[in-house]
């Protein structure tokens, strides 16, 4: 299958046009309205946005685990050279777990509550490969040993109600890897985590993806945690993608408004006092009518242009930004 | 022993929780304690916003409660104007638990989902007193003071963002004419753009109405911003309290330290976790670590000493 | 309207109990013929136009009884909920109140207990117990069907007592009951006014699927001749009575009840699924996943 734009090098995971639709009532209304993203192997993708800004869904929809009220209602998820979209079941059961890999923000959810965690990860290993009974306990040891689990013979007999929330989200990352797989998708997997849990859970997965070269779409609403691990980042807003581009070109020289003011109002161990910078207004509504760019009402940059009409995609080689004011 | 002047105080705060196991240890034995709180004192001022920063599970929530009478400390005094606020009977202790307020952490629970706004206001100002016509005029005074469009009154929660429930929670807690407000997480489920709106609005009514505000929040960054006075919680005590200049700038307890460079910083941070190495004062931190109480099992002390 | 029943299902459920309801209060204008009246000369008739369901082996019309018998199932099952859900809760939220103490300890133990038998076992081994006669309790002289219906509704009380304290205690730990204590509203006021309202639904719902269950118990107690006694016809005793005659080829004295009782039961069942699904909050916030 041809890529309709290449982005060098090719890559493993390519959404075109992804259009996702919610049913709100008796109504289907789209709440992922076309989004472009592609993730090269063993890159690290960055995918950041305010809560009801689609970025789970899409991250759900890799996967076809989406909610029963959402439904794929257009464009194309081609992984590894394969159309995901249309796929049948049998088929996407073959992949999710064994190339796709996820792992959530509350991993308890994710995680047998009743089964050891090191049980856990023997039966994913020997139901996704051909692999003996002494070799797969090694495999668990070296696999805990990697997500920087220490004694890990005692660790794997535990429950995963006795083990801390990092813990339990380095036994998750375990699992997710044990399989080899291409991408691993990470939902806010350190949100629910302290800062000082987070930092470690962070360089873990930093250390696994560098280890295994691994391709990791991150999805989170911190843009400073985004900037520490991944190399690209998207910026969503209201369904789609309004900014893209590598990571320092984000932070250094944005082009949307929207990103800009984002990174304005990131609290930060300066020392300053006085108003937090704010984004004013909500996010619309994910059932309301958009007209013009839906960031144009809490945009401190928005002429009567910007509230008319659909902004135009501004492209740069390896930055995007879909905004009147960013040409 | 009570100085004058003196606004809010805890004295030696200790609240301890009896770890219940099964019916035959409870008889052979003593059952173990765990202090939650472990001998907190503090002096806050009037008119100031005192942040606590901490982590889950350091026992910055059960000090909050304490500081609202939500639960009683094991031992340890709490004096508000000089009066100790265990003591208080009768109307004073009313007017302690309208004077005292506090503003929860939006999970969704914080707000009763089968109630519209309007009677959450309105439920608010008939617990002091207050009906009729003048219970309408004030809620349009209090939606306006949090920034809210009075058409919101007629919705339920679900129908509300995080942002403007939590704007419905400040509300709630304003309708008691408070002049402390304890404020537990208030901004940690919202998005950061929203979570400066939040701050913002409780310096204004901090600066406007002259409100105590007690800030207790999981992010360091936010507490400094807005407060005059940090103190930095660790299992049960605090451990560290000074300006926000000189806790982020001057850190004298290894705790702090910590909790500083683990806070992401953008591109300043890439990839500098590659090796996380353990130093050894945390190792030592993490041996003292109190032992963590179960939800469920605070979940049942606290409707217990609350029944 | 059909949204509010959470979906068709629970819609078709509603209409059929709605008709069955409908049925058993205006049964004296509905049935066509006198349920009780002996005529031989009409024995054993096969279903035609002038008797739909045939008639029995005293020449009694079955539709006609199979409508009055809607009024002792429904009967002894209606008041049986309704004594279950007002003493049930009432248990619960004191339970609630009174949390943390040896009496919610014992309450809730003994509830426990009597839910591990079976409410059927419970109801064939208590109206064995209290006889089938009409009895005096007090002032009251109380027929088989009044004590089978006080009978069913006690033991109704455990199941929705539970309930009610299970929810109960969900509400109680929430911020909003915290922050109606910080307004100095009394334990007992914020029982009633918030932690009530919001724990009736899961009630509700399990109090319409006890509906099927009374009708179930119902006939099976008055199968084995413990309940509603004959003349007077319930669908169970009608089961009971055209039992014989299914061998001999007359059908119908045994179907037709028997298929009231299973449209009944399932209609009830498809109501409460649908009530349940109309309740669980995720409908109400559906963009929840979202974020």
């Amino acid at each position: 299958m041809r890529q309709p734009q290449s982005v060098p090098p090719k890559p493993l995971l390519h959404i075109d046009g992804l259009r996702i639709a919610f049913k709100a009532g008796r109504q289907w209304r789209e709440v992922v309205r076309g989004v472009d993203l592609s993730v090269a192997p063993g890159e690290v993708v960055g995918l950041v946005g305010e809560s009801g800004s689609g970025k789970s869904l899409t991250a759900l929809s890799i996967l076809q685990v989406l909610p029963p009220e959402a439904r794929i209602a257009g464009g194309r998820i081609v992984f590894d050279g394969t159309n995901l979209v249309g796929l049948s079941r049998k088929a996407m059961n073959k992949r999710r777990g064994r190339d796709i890999a996820m792992i959530f923000q509350d991993p308890l959810t994710a995680l047998n509550p009743v089964i050891p965690v090191g049980r856990q990860i023997y039966d994913s290993l020997r139901t996704h490969q051909t692999i003996g009974h002494k070799a797969a306990l090694e495999r668990i040891q070296e696999l805990l040993e990697m997500v920087g689990i220490r004694h890990p013979r005692e660790r794997m007999r535990a429950y995963p109600h006795e083990l801390s929330g990092g813990m339990r989200q380095r036994v998750m990352t375990a699992l997710a890897i044990s399989s080899n797989p291409k991408l691993l998708i990470a939902d806010e997997p350190t949100t629910a985590l302290d800062v000082t849990v987070q930092a470690r859970v962070i360089g873990m997965l930093d250390r696994v993806r560098r280890d295994l070269g691994i391709a990791v779409l991150f999805i989170s609403h911190n843009l400073e945690l985004i900037a520490e691990i991944c190399d690209r980042v998207s910026v969503m807003y209201a369904g789609k993608v309004v900014e893209s581009s590598a990571v320092e070109t984000v932070f250094e020289t944005p082009r949307h408004p929207y990103t800009r003011q984002l990174l304005r109002c990131i609290p930060r161990l300066d020392g300053a006092s006085g108003p937090m910078p704010t984004i004013p207004g909500l996010p619309p509504r994910f059932d309301s009518e958009l007209v013009g760019c839906p960031f144009a009402p809490r945009c401190d940059e928005a002429s009567d242009r910007c509230r008319a009409a659909e902004p135009p995609a501004w492209r740069e080689p390896g930055h995007l930004a879909v905004c009147w004011e960013a040409a | 022993m009570i100085q004058p002047g003196h606004f809010f105080e805890l004295h030696d705060v200790r609240k301890e929780y009896v770890l219940r196991r099964g019916l035959l240890q409870r008889l052979t034995r003593r059952a173990p304690k765990v202090a939650a709180v472990d001998g907190v004192s503090l002096s806050i001022e009037r008119g100031t916003i005192f942040g606590l920063v901490g982590e889950s599970g350091c026992g910055k929530s059960t000090l909050a409660q304490i500081m609202v009478r939500l639960i009683e400390p094991t031992a340890g005094k709490v004096l508000y104007r000089g009066a100790d606020v265990a003591r208080l009977r009768g109307e004073e202790e009313r007017a302690y638990r309208h004077a005292v307020q506090m503003v929860f952490q939006d999970s969704g629970s914080s707000l009763n989902p089968r109630k519209r706004i309007r009677r959450v206001l309105a439920e608010a100002l008939s617990a002091r007193g207050v009906g009729g016509a003048a219970a309408r005029s004030e809620i349009a005074t209090l939606m306006r003071q949090v920034g809210l469009d009075t058409a919101l009154l007629h919705r339920f929660p679900h129908e509300l963002s995080g942002g403007q429930r939590q704007r419905v929670g400040i509300a709630r807690a304003l309708a008691m004419k408070p002049e402390v407000l304890v404020a537990d997480e208030p901004v940690s489920a919202l998005d950061v753009s929203l979570q400066g709106q939040i701050i913002n609005l409780l310096c204004d009514l901090n600066r406007e109405l002259g409100l105590t505000i007690v800030l207790i929040s999981h992010d360091l960054a936010v507490v400094a911003r807005a407060c005059t006075q940090i103190g930095v919680m660790n299992a049960g005590k605090i451990v560290e309290r000074g300006t926000p200049q000189q806790v982020l700038f001057s850190p004298v307890d290894p705790f702090t330290r910590q909790l500083l460079a683990s806070v992401p910083r953008g591109l300043a941070g890439r990839h500098r976790r590659l090796e996380p190495d353990i130093s050894p004062a945390e190792k030592a931190l993490r041996s003292v670590r109190q032992p963590r109480l179960p939800a469920d099992e605070i979940g049942r002390q606290r409707s217990a000493s609350i029944a | 309207m059909v949204n509010g029943c959470g979906g068709p299902a629970g819609f078709a459920g509603a209409c059929i109990a709605g008709l069955l309801v409908f049925a058993s209060i205006f049964a004296p204008l509905i049935a066509p013929y006198d349920p009780v009246a002996v005529s031989i000369i009409d024995k054993l008739m096969e279903p035609d136009a002038a008797h739909w369901m045939g008639t029995d082996q005293s020449g009694r019309d079955v539709l006609s009884r199979v409508i009055w018998g809607s009024r002792a199932s429904l009967a002894v099952a209606g008041f049986a909920v309704l004594i279950g859900v007002t003493l049930g809760v009432a248990i619960g939220l004191f339970a609630t109140w009174v949390r943390g103490s040896w009496l919610e300890q014992a309450i809730m133990r003994v509830l426990e207990a009597v839910s591990s038998i079976p409410i059927l076992i419970w109801a064939i081994a208590l109206v064995g117990i209290f006889g089938v006669r009409d009895a005096q309790w007090g002032p009251f002289i109380v027929s088989s069907e009044t004590k089978l219906l006080v009978l069913l509704g006690l033991l109704y009380i455990p199941t929705l007592a539970r309930l009610t304290y299970v929810s109960a205690l969900g509400e109680v730990g929430a911020n909003y009951v915290a922050a109606r204590r910080l307004q100095g509203v009394g334990e007992l006021g914020i029982l009633f006014s918030d932690v009530l309202p919001n724990c009736l639904s899961p009630v509700i719902v399990q109090a319409t699927l006890l509906l099927a269950i009374g009708i179930i118990v119902e006939a099976a107690v008055s199968f084995v001749g413990l309940g509603v006694q004959p003349p007077t016809p319930s669908w169970g005793n009608m089961l009971a009575s055209g039992r014989d005659y299914l061998i001999s080829g007359e059908w119908w004295l045994s179907v037709f009840p028997g298929a009231a009782i299973s449209l009944t039961v399932v209609a009830f069942n498809l109501l409460g699924d649908g009530l349940r699904d109309r309740f669980d909050p995720r409908h109400s916030t559906s963009m929840g996943y979202a974020t």
